[in-house]
C-alpha cells in the first residue's frame, strides 16, 4: 500500500472517530485540538483492523502528529 | 479495570459465602477503595487541555461517555428482564427499576417519589467523568490561576464533606463529579510539572506506603459512595499512592517489557471504557447471585469457585467487548462505503 493511500485511510478513520472536518496531517493527535485518549484507542483499533497490523504502546512513543502515525503504519505494513 | 472487577467480584463471593467465611478478607481488601478510582481520574487529568469550544467539548464527551452509559442502562434493563424471565418469571418491574436508577443516577438503591430505583453500580463512573470534566473545563474559563486552584479545592473539599450516599443521594452523581476535581487537577499538574519523570523522594514514598497501610487497616473510603472516614486524609492518601504507583510504572519500564499475556492486558487497558460498560451491564443483568449459596462448601472450595468464576467473568466480558468492537468497526466501514 502506498503512502498516499495510507494517509487517505488514516484521515478517514480519524474523521469517523472525532466527527470533524478540520483535520489534516499536521494535526497533533493528543494536542490541544487533538483527540482524547479514549478516541485515540478507538482510532488505533480501527487502523489495526484496516491495515492488519498491531500497534503497541511502545510504537506510539514517537507518534505526535497524524503524519507520524502514517509513517508508523507505512513502516509496519 | 481488572482491580475494579476484582473488587466487585470479591464482594459477590463474600455475599455468596456468607459473612462468617471470607468476610474478614473481603472487608479488609475492600474497605479502602480510593486508589483505583483516583488513578482513573488522575490519568484523565493528565490528558486534560482546556477546550477551545465548550459546546464542542460537551458534544464529544456526551458521545463518548453518555451514549455508552444510556445504551448500557437500557441493555442492562432488557437483559435483566430476559434473564429474570428465563430463571424465574417475567417481571417487568426489574427493568423499570434499572431505568429509574440510570435516569436518576443511583449509586445506592433508593425510592424516588414512590418509584423504586436500583444502583447502576459500576456505571456511575461514566456520567461522573462527563460531569466532572465539564465542571473542570468551566473552572478553566477563569484566567486567574490562584482563584482557579482555590475554587477546585474548595469544590473538592465541599464534595468530600457531603454526607455519604447512604444518608443523602444527590442526582446525577453531582457530588462524585465535584469530588473528582482534585484528582483531575493532580493529573494536570503531574503533566505540567513533568513530575512523573522526576524522583519523588524517599520521604514521599515512605509516607505514601504508611498512609496506604494505615488507610487499609483503619479507614474506610469509597469515591462512588462518597465515604471518607478520615475526610481529606483519605482523599490525599488516594492521591499520593496513585502518584507513587504511576511513578513506579514509569521507572519500572513495564510498558517496554514483553511477557506472556501482555497483549491481553493491553487489550483490557485499551478497551477499558467498553469493558467497564460490559461489566456494568453484566453486573446488573446476569443472575450471578443465583450461582448458589457457597456456605455449604469448605472455605478452599469456595475460594476455588470464586477464582474460576472470576476468570470466566473476565473472559466473558472480553469476548462480549471484542464482539461489540467488531460490530462498531463493521458499522463504520459500512458508513464509509
Amino acid at each position: 500500500m502506498d503512502r498516499e493511500m495510507i494517509e487517505k485511510l488514516v484521515l478517514e478513520h480519524l474523521k469517523n472517530v472525532i466527527d470533524r472536518d478540520d483535520i489534516d496531517l499536521e494535526m497533533e493527535l493528543l494536542g490541544e485540538d487533538g483527540i482524547s485518549s479514549i478516541e485515540a484507542m478507538d482510532l488505533l483499533s480501527g487502523l489495526e483492523k484496516e491495515f492488519n497490523i498491531r500497534i503497541s504502546p511502545r510504537n506510539l512513543r514517537r507518534v505526535v502528529t497524524v503524519e507520524d502515525l502514517c509513517d508508523l503504519i507505512l513502516e509496519m505494513s | 479495570m481488572i482491580m475494579v472487577i476484582f473488587a466487585h467480584h470479591l464482594h459477590m463471593i463474600d455475599v455468596l459465602t456468607g459473612s462468617e467465611r471470607l468476610d474478614l478478607i473481603a472487608q479488609n481488601l475492600l474497605r479502602y477503595q480510593v486508589v483505583p478510582i483516583a488513578l482513573f481520574f488522575i490519568i484523565t487529568g493528565y490528558d486534560f487541555h482546556p477546550a477551545r469550544s465548550l459546546k464542542m467539548y460537551i458534544r464529544r464527551q456526551a458521545r463518548l461517555l453518555l451514549v455508552p452509559y444510556g445504551i448500557s442502562v437500557i441493555a442492562a434493563a432488557m437483559l435483566n428482564l430476559l434473564t429474570g424471565a428465563l430463571i424465574r418469571d417475567l417481571y417487568p418491574q426489574r427493568a423499570t427499576v434499572i431505568i429509574a436508577g440510570g435516569l436518576f443516577g443511583c449509586v445506592r438503591n433508593m425510592e424516588i417519589f414512590g418509584i423504586s430505583a436500583v444502583s447502576v453500580i459500576a456505571l456511575w463512573f461514566l456520567p461522573t467523568m462527563f460531569l466532572g470534566g465539564i465542571i473542570f473545563q468551566l473552572i478553566f474559563l477563569i484566567k486567574n490561576e490562584k482563584l482557579r486552584t482555590v475554587l477546585i479545592w474548595l469544590v473538592t473539599i465541599t464534595a468530600v464533606s457531603f454526607p455519604d450516599v447512604e444518608r443523602m443521594q444527590a442526582p446525577w452523581f453531582i457530588v462524585q463529579s465535584c469530588a473528582s476535581l482534585g484528582f483531575l487537577e493532580t493529573g494536570r499538574l503531574l503533566k505540567k510539572r513533568k513530575q512523573l519523570y522526576k524522583p519523588l523522594g524517599t520521604v514521599f514514598c515512605i509516607t505514601s506506603v504508611v498512609l496506604f497501610i494505615w488507610g487499609s487497616v483503619f479507614s474506610e473510603a469509597n469515591v462512588g459512595d462518597n465515604i471518607y472516614r478520615y475526610w481529606m486524609l483519605d482523599y490525599i492518601t488516594g492521591i499520593v499512592v496513585s502518584v507513587m504507583l504511576l511513578r513506579a510504572y514509569v521507572i519500572s519500564g513495564f510498558a517496554e517489557i514483553e511477557f506472556p499475556g501482555i497483549s491481553f492486558l493491553e487489550y483490557i487497558g485499551r478497551y477499558s471504557l467498553y469493558i467497564l460498560c460490559v461489566h456494568g451491564v453484566e453486573m446488573l443483568a446476569l443472575p450471578w447471585y443465583e450461582t448458589g449459596d457457597l456456605r455449604s462448601y469448605t472455605l478452599g472450595t469456595a475460594i476455588l469457585i470464586g477464582i474460576v468464576l472470576y476468570v470466566l467473568r473476565i473472559l466473558l466480558i472480553v469476548v462480549i467487548c471484542e464482539a461489540l468492537n467488531r460490530l462498531i468497526q463493521a458499522r463504520r466501514n459500512c458508513l464509509r462505503r
